[in-house]
């Protein structure tokens, strides 16, 4: 009894967060969808006349232009890929805050954990001796 | 000494002279061209340009309801230059455009700005574009990849971008520059 009592409570639990989850998506409304991507995408592009500062940080006018474009794109129907590419194909990768795992990068990526590497090895063999 | 561990002791002087190379090159190669080029090279250089909509100006400099035709100027070197009356470089480089515009046509984008603003601009400093197009959203602008006014672009006889400065167009970047690609395309 004890363990039917258990799976049923189980059970409403189980159906109680996947109906909430159904039920979130159904409610959270697609324009906030899109700001809120919008929101991160900002947060990943770089804000091309000011220092350190992602567009979403920033105020320029160029930024304000760019959030503006990206929302529209979304809500054309562009996944967040496909903004990306939009903005790198005309201001290049550097307008990206993360940049692109390519062929011009790879010494970027793998130059810190190549040096790690054998820094640790000569640390290690060096403690050795 | 074994091979190993003369390997292993000459390997920071390795990893040291790896990263003076790779170093070395890399300024060699910014060094090779001017700064401005590699910090502000166009990514649309070589392609078509952006098949966009522009809203053409009338006289008035308001929307005429009809879109910038560029088939006018298809297999014609021509110029594309973003420009607003309330950009203080735009009013250094206007001689210059005005230079440029003798020589090949010029369309103006105006960014931003006011029809009435735009037309005391063009009424002090000279109206030197075949054609006005209006980007009052930016929009236009983010589709020609432009940073901020004035930017200047030349377009080839196929239609696409072969060079572009940020900035105003001085007379030794329209000399050194601009007059060699036009020579060189004409």
């Amino acid at each position: 009894m004890k363990k039917i009592y258990l799976n049923l409570s189980l059970l409403s639990f189980f159906l109680m967060i996947t109906s909430h989850l159904t039920f979130a998506d159904e409610i959270i409304p697609k324009t906030n969808l899109i700001t809120n991507k919008t929101r991160e995408i900002a947060q990943n592009i770089k804000c091309l006349v000011c220092q350190n500062q992602s567009i979403d940080e920033s105020n320029s006018e160029l930024a304000k232009d760019l959030k503006n474009l990206i929302k529209e794109k979304l809500e054309s129907g562009l996944n967040e890929n496909e903004v990306y590419s939009f903005l790198s194909e005309r201001y290049g990768d550097s307008i990206l805050l993360k940049p692109p795992f390519n062929t011009n990068t790879i010494l970027l990526w793998f130059l810190p954990f190549i040096i790690l590497v054998f820094s640790l090895i000569y640390i290690s063999k060096f403690f050795k001796k | 000494m074994n091979t190993k561990s003369l390997v292993l002791r000459l390997l920071p002087l390795i990893l040291f002279s790896f990263i003076i190379i790779v170093s070395g090159l890399v300024l060699y190669e910014l060094k090779k061209k001017p700064t401005k080029k590699n910090l502000l090279t166009s990514q649309l250089i070589g392609k078509k340009i952006p098949d966009i909509k522009i809203q053409e100006a009338d006289n008035n400099l308001e929307n005429n309801n009809k879109n910038l035709n560029f088939k006018k100027y298809k297999n014609k070197l021509f110029a594309v230059n973003f420009f607003a009356s309330w950009c203080a470089p735009c009013r250094v480089e206007a001689p210059i455009v005005e230079d440029l515009s003798k020589i090949i046509p010029v369309i103006g984008i105006v960014y931003k700005d006011k029809p009435n603003n735009t037309k005391k601009f063009l009424d002090d400093f000279g109206n030197p574009y075949d054609k006005i197009g209006i980007d009052n959203s930016g929009k236009i602008a983010i589709e020609w990849g432009v940073y901020g006014v004035p930017e200047t672009f030349l377009i080839n006889e196929e239609g696409k971008i072969i060079y572009r400065h940020a900035g105003p167009l001085l007379y030794n970047i329209f000399k050194s520059e601009v007059l060699p690609i036009i020579k060189s395309n004409k």
